[in-house]
């Protein structure tokens, strides 16, 4: 039963998460000296008394703060994130709309971590100290170092007005059609409607940013690979391994990457979050119409719905990756017990 | 050593793996789609990129700039602007108007025969429902109606017009999409009505957004925040009929994507390039980029209330005007930016030309006023600037510009940046001791420049109280009201003058723009009323 | 995560510029940053506020080392003299982050109970939030300035240092000594601060190390957005971003983002020496 009280521990946790999430932007919605109706409404309506009252009852700004957040907390339980006062649409469609650019973006930017981190761990462990594993480290280091909104300045201006060899900012050639919406990845959604031609154009844009916002983790990655690697390696079941004779190379894959698999892990579950950090600067430098950009202009209009909206799904994504991770822990290592 | 070399050799090949990926999508598939022509199933199909600023298509509702890129093609006013003209009138759903004496009864006659794009019938009904609409929904444009007293109809075809006093510039007005007509079946069965309380009871933002209900060519086929809004032929339409039967417009925010598309020959218009993407431009194959001037401006607004200091006085405020480097403020902009003789835009009807903007800075004239008052030594004040890009010209670099320029007369600026709706707050409240902003006229008409006076809108914002400058006052009373074209341009030129020369204001310029279009477009003009009037682009 | 537990000593420095070029290089960087940091007033060749329409998006040259910017200022002269905000905030959000999140976590697991669970429920709750989208939130309503922009910097930095302090005091608090001392009647704060701090101190300056870099990233991200300290001052986030909107200038954005990377990859390749020094196993297997 325990994977059960891990579940109901993690479930308690994710409601005190999201409770404390929106109470905090709540709490500061209330102490902020500025005014969400002045930034909504136009200018000439602004002097009129009326309509002022009338925007203020309609979006129950003229509550008591408490009262407000208890309203907004019996909606929440109701799957209702309220309105947006910049778009007058509902939050949650407003979320529905901009969440698969982000997550195609998030998705494609920890596979190239992944993918390239590993790689570069691994061969950083086996050439340990010679200058591969120099270089190999150095590259990763300048991936945990650079600042992603300068590192998409000079992908773009290279890779994309420079030589031509990636398409410019966005999701898609302008020239092409989006696919018809199923899931909202342009990918997946081209592959289900067997357009390849947007489906090779959708990836094509992903490179980029998804270069942009994997390049922390990847840095994180091929660290804890090397070192974990390194670690495993010393072990006596390793030596035994080898001196039982099996090939360096199946001793690495077969042995000692599956252990060290466990560390690499725990430092995707770390990235993810940085990752959406990161995202904010990419989605604004690659005019990605995702999360970030929605977040980026709710907080310029002072759209705190909107901002409580993006807060809480982010949460949420910080819970369920954390416990995909621990989750994958346990089939990883029958050892770990679920806590 | 072995061991070695097949490390090596996997490494190659995973480097040769990504060199060809890399390669692949590099001259992957750039599939052609035909624009701006006939494509292969003879469907003539123009695409635009757009950075757009729009929330809704609700023709009651919708007051952005680049909203009347579909209104305008979507719904029928009674009079309308052509291309890139935005001086004279023409009729659009009426056939004729008669206006009385007193300029206080406007009577329209409806051509009979129009259709919307459900097939109904265009009435007087439709647009009094519509205006009365847009009226109660309390929106944006509602106050365009601010000087109409009712809405009358006479038969299916005349509608009638009583106002509470004479407006000038209500022809102009009635070019927005507030007093277009709107399907009222179609709009009612979606939750729209035209009650009293229709800023709560309408519930058709949402279908408006997604559908239109107006009588132009064009009906609304899709729209995809933040991807595109797709445009196709209204079959009902009774008039001469557009060149395209589909437009595309296309959110690209990208300045450089936009025109690297042009080029490539993805997309007919790029409306937003940037000042030196365009110089860079110039004489490219297959292309042309055009300049075109709008009626932005961008201006200092300098507090009148003595509480804020030094900057309340009006010698220190006309030292201010002296103390700016107009040539340098331009050299950020767009190539054709200017300097308006006050904030009355060259171009509109009866506007003086534009000054010498050489001729406009004279520091020992500035640092005398300066002395005159007792500043001679100077003083500090803080200068609140939004963190907006207009029309290329970026806010926080031209506020560091024009720190620079009043240091020279001693006066110490300290830059404030907000966010643009934190900033409306201090520009609305009027305690921004001095704010850079811009402002667009509501309508292309001197008449809605008024607001720059004592007591108006934007006076207030600087409290410039009514009764400060009472000549003035006295003068912008007369050219609300008189509607002989002639006697109101001489009395817009007396309040240039007078605003040029002493008000709180400092106008640093009016806002040049540039996009690119292929060359096989034609009649893509810029309109200051409706960016471009899509009714009138035809492939060349 | 690992806990780190061992504390430097000078001696081991000098070994680790031998023995780690990455980490020398590291110093190198940073120290000659330092020096850039103290005296940028006398190297810097121009004034890095003076404005000069007449020269103004001028590429680099023999006169303008990094070019000029739009409104015809010195980027060399600018970058400079505002190594002193950008790398400055880093210093003092670090600071200030770690001797908050010490004195919380401190008494997070001193006290321990109820409150030391709500204490660390709450640091998760900073952590889960990206610290880019808090910080424009605050930055928005309360207005962009270097004090705001520090403030939100320390608010989603302190949990990693109250983590660390809250697990040193809690395997201090075991040890014999602090029974015995406390046996012999000293008080609770004197305990905390004859015994406890002194022993975790060493943890917190090592992930201080580590963690600089990170710091001097969020900063120039937050200064990209339009936080930070307000213009003119030439902080290298806002220098990028100025040079965003003008790409065909490449100069303009190109040099300032040098400069975080190099400060920022500076601290990384020393936290990288450091931790390597610092985790047992591993400096077995290397040697």
């Amino acid at each position: 039963m325990n994977i059960l009280r891990y579940l109901g521990r993690r479930l308690l946790f994710t409601v005190f998460l999201l409770i404390g999430v929106s109470l905090m932007v709540y709490i500061i919605s209330y102490m902020v000296p500025s005014d969400p109706v002045v930034a909504n409404l136009s200018a000439r309506n602004i002097d009129n008394e009326e309509m002022v009252q009338a925007y203020r009852e309609k979006w129950g700004l003229d509550e008591p703060f408490y009262k407000q957040y208890l309203t907004y907390l019996n909606n929440l339980l109701h799957g209702d994130l309220g309105t947006s006062l910049r778009t007058e649409r509902a939050v949650l469609d407003d979320l529905k709309l901009y969440f698969p650019a982000t997550l195609e973006l998030s998705i494609f930017g920890i596979l190239f971590a992944v993918v390239f981190g590993m790689l570069f761990g691994v061969i950083s462990a086996i050439k340990r100290n010679k200058a591969v594993d120099q270089i190999l480290r150095g590259v990763s280091v300048v991936g945990v170092s650079v600042p992603v909104f300068w590192m998409a300045l000079l992908l773009l201006y290279l890779l994309y007005l420079k030589w031509g060899i990636f398409p410019g900012p966005g999701r898609l050639s302008a020239y092409l059609t989006p696919p018809a919406h199923v899931t909202g990845l342009y990918t997946v959604d081209a592959i289900l409607a067997g357009d390849w031609a947007v489906f090779w154009d959708a990836l094509q844009h992903l490179c980029l940013p998804g270069i942009c916002v994997g390049l922390f983790t990847m840095g994180l990655i091929s660290r804890t690979t090397r070192s974990s690697l390194l670690e495993v390696l010393s072990l006596d079941y390793i030596r035994t391994a080898r001196a039982k004779g099996v090939k360096e190379k199946a001793v690495i894959v077969k042995h000692a990457l599956g252990n060290s698999l466990i560390s690499v892990l725990t430092v995707i579950g770390l990235g993810f979050g940085n990752l959406l950090g990161g995202m904010v600067l990419a989605e604004s430098v690659f005019g990605w119409p995702g999360i970030g950009q929605y977040a980026y202009k709710s907080a310029q209009n002072l759209d705190f719905p909107a901002i409580v909206g993006v807060s809480l799904l982010i949460a949420l994504n910080y819970v369920v990756i954390n416990m995909v991770v621990d989750i994958l822990y346990c089939v990883l290592d029958p050892r770990v017990r679920y806590r | 050593m072995k061991r070695t070399r097949r490390w090596k050799r996997l490494l190659a090949q995973g480097m040769a793996m990504v060199m060809l990926l890399l390669a692949l999508s590099g001259c992957g598939g750039q599939g052609q789609t035909e624009t701006g022509g006939a494509s292969a199933d003879g469907e003539k199909h123009l695409i635009m990129a757009v950075d757009p600023d729009y929330e809704t298509f609700d023709p009651g509702r919708a007051y952005e700039t680049y909203a009347d890129l579909v209104l305008h093609s979507c719904y029928d006013t009674l009079l309308q602007f052509e291309g890139g003209d935005v001086e004279t009138l023409v009729l659009g759903a009426a056939e004729d108007y008669t206006v009385s004496e007193d300029n206080l009864t406007y009577t329209f006659t409806i051509r009979p025969g129009q259709k919307f794009s459900s097939g109904n019938e265009v009435t007087a009904e439709d647009f009094k429902w519509a205006i009365e609409r847009g009226i109660n929904l309390q929106g944006n444009p509602a106050f365009l109606a601010d000087y109409i007293d009712s809405i009358e109809t006479d038969g299916d075809y005349t509608l009638i017009f009583h106002m509470k006093q004479p407006d000038a510039s209500f022809l102009t007005k009635l070019t927005y999409s507030m007093f277009a007509a709107v399907d009222r079946e179609t709009a009612e069965a979606n939750g729209a009505t035209n009650a009293a309380d229709a800023a709560t009871a309408d519930t058709a933002k949402t279908w408006f957004d997604y559908n239109s209900a107006g009588s132009g060519p064009y009906r609304i086929e899709s729209y995809t925040p933040n991807s595109d809004v797709v445009l196709v032929r209204n079959e009902y339409y009774s008039g001469t009929a557009p060149y395209f039967d589909k437009i595309t417009i296309r959110t690209v925010t990208d300045t450089s994507s936009q025109v690297m598309t042009v080029q490539g020959g993805d997309i007919d218009i790029a409306v937003n390039v940037d000042v030196d993407q365009a110089a860079s431009l110039e004489g490219a194959e297959g292309i042309t980029v055009h300049h075109a001037q709008t009626a932005t401006i961008s201006y200092l607004l300098l507090n009148c209330a003595e509480e804020y200091g030094p900057i309340s006085d009006p010698k220190v405020q006309q030292a201010v005007r002296y103390a700016i480097d107009y040539p340098g403020v331009l050299a950020l902009a767009a190539e054709g930016s200017t300097v308006p003789v006050g904030p009355f835009p060259e171009g509109f009807p009866g506007s003086l030309p534009a000054q010498d903007p050489t001729a406009l800075q004279d520091l020992d004239k500035a640092k005398a006023l300066m002395a005159e008052v007792g500043y001679a030594d100077g003083f500090t004040v803080e200068l609140y600037i939004p963190t907006i890009n207009v029309l290329g010209v970026d806010f926080v670099t031209l506020g560091q510009k024009v720190q620079s320029d009043l240091s020279e007369i001693g006066i110490n600026v300290e830059i404030i940046p907000q966010d643009s709706a934190v900033a409306q707050e201090g520009y609305r409240t009027g305690t921004q001791s001095m704010g850079l902003r811009m402002w667009s006229p509501d309508y292309p008409d001197n008449g809605a420049q008024l607001a720059f006076l004592p007591g108006n809108v934007v006076g207030d914002r600087a409290n410039w109280e009514a009764g400060s400058y009472p000549a003035l006052e006295e003068l912008g009373k007369e050219a609300e009201t008189t509607v002989d074209l002639e006697a109101r341009s001489e009395i817009f030129n007396e309040i240039a003058e007078i605003m040029s020369e002493e008000s709180p204001f400092v106008v640093l310029m009016q806002h040049a723009t540039q996009y690119v279009t292929r060359d096989n477009i034609t009649g893509a003009d810029y309109s200051n009323r409706y960016l471009f009037d899509l009714r009138n682009i035809a492939a060349a | 995560m690992k806990k780190i537990k061992y504390s430097l000593r000078s001696s081991s420095f000098v070994r680790m510029l031998r023995t780690n070029p990455l980490f020398a290089i590291g110093v190198a960087i940073c120290a000659a940053w330092l020096v850039v940091m103290v005296f940028a007033d006398l190297i810097a060749p121009c004034d890095p506020l003076l404005q000069d329409m007449a020269v103004r998006l001028q590429p680099p040259s023999a006169q303008h080392w990094f070019g000029t910017d739009s409104l015809g200022r010195d980027i060399f002269s600018r970058v400079l003299v505002g190594s002193r905000i950008s790398i400055g905030a880093g210093i003092q959000c670090i600071l200030i982050a770690a001797v908050v999140g010490m004195l919380i976590g401190g008494l997070s697991g001193y006290v321990g109970g109820i409150l030391d669970d709500i204490i660390m429920r709450i640091g998760e709750l900073f952590t889960s939030f990206p610290s880019i989208i808090l910080a424009m939130v605050i930055a928005s309503a309360m207005g962009a300035s270097l004090f705001n922009t520090l403030l939100t910097m320390c608010i989603v930095w302190w949990p990693n240092y109250a983590r660390v302090m809250r697990a040193m005091v809690i395997q201090v608090k075991s040890n014999e000594y602090v029974e015995a001392s406390r046996s012999l009647g000293a008080s609770r704060l004197r305990i905390f601060f004859k015994e406890i701090l002194p022993n975790s101190i060493g943890s917190i300056i090592v992930l201080a190390t580590v963690d600089f870099g990170n710091a001097i990233l969020l900063f120039a991200s937050l200064s990209y957005m339009g936080l930070g300290s307000p213009p003119p001052a030439p902080e290298w986030g806002a220098m990028v971003s100025n040079g965003a909107e003008q790409f065909s200038y490449w100069w303009v954005a190109t040099f300032p983002g040098l400069a975080i990377l190099s400060v920022s990859l500076g601290a990384n390749f020393i936290g990288d020496g450091v931790r390597d020094y610092l985790d047992p196993k591993l400096r077995k297997t290397i040697s």
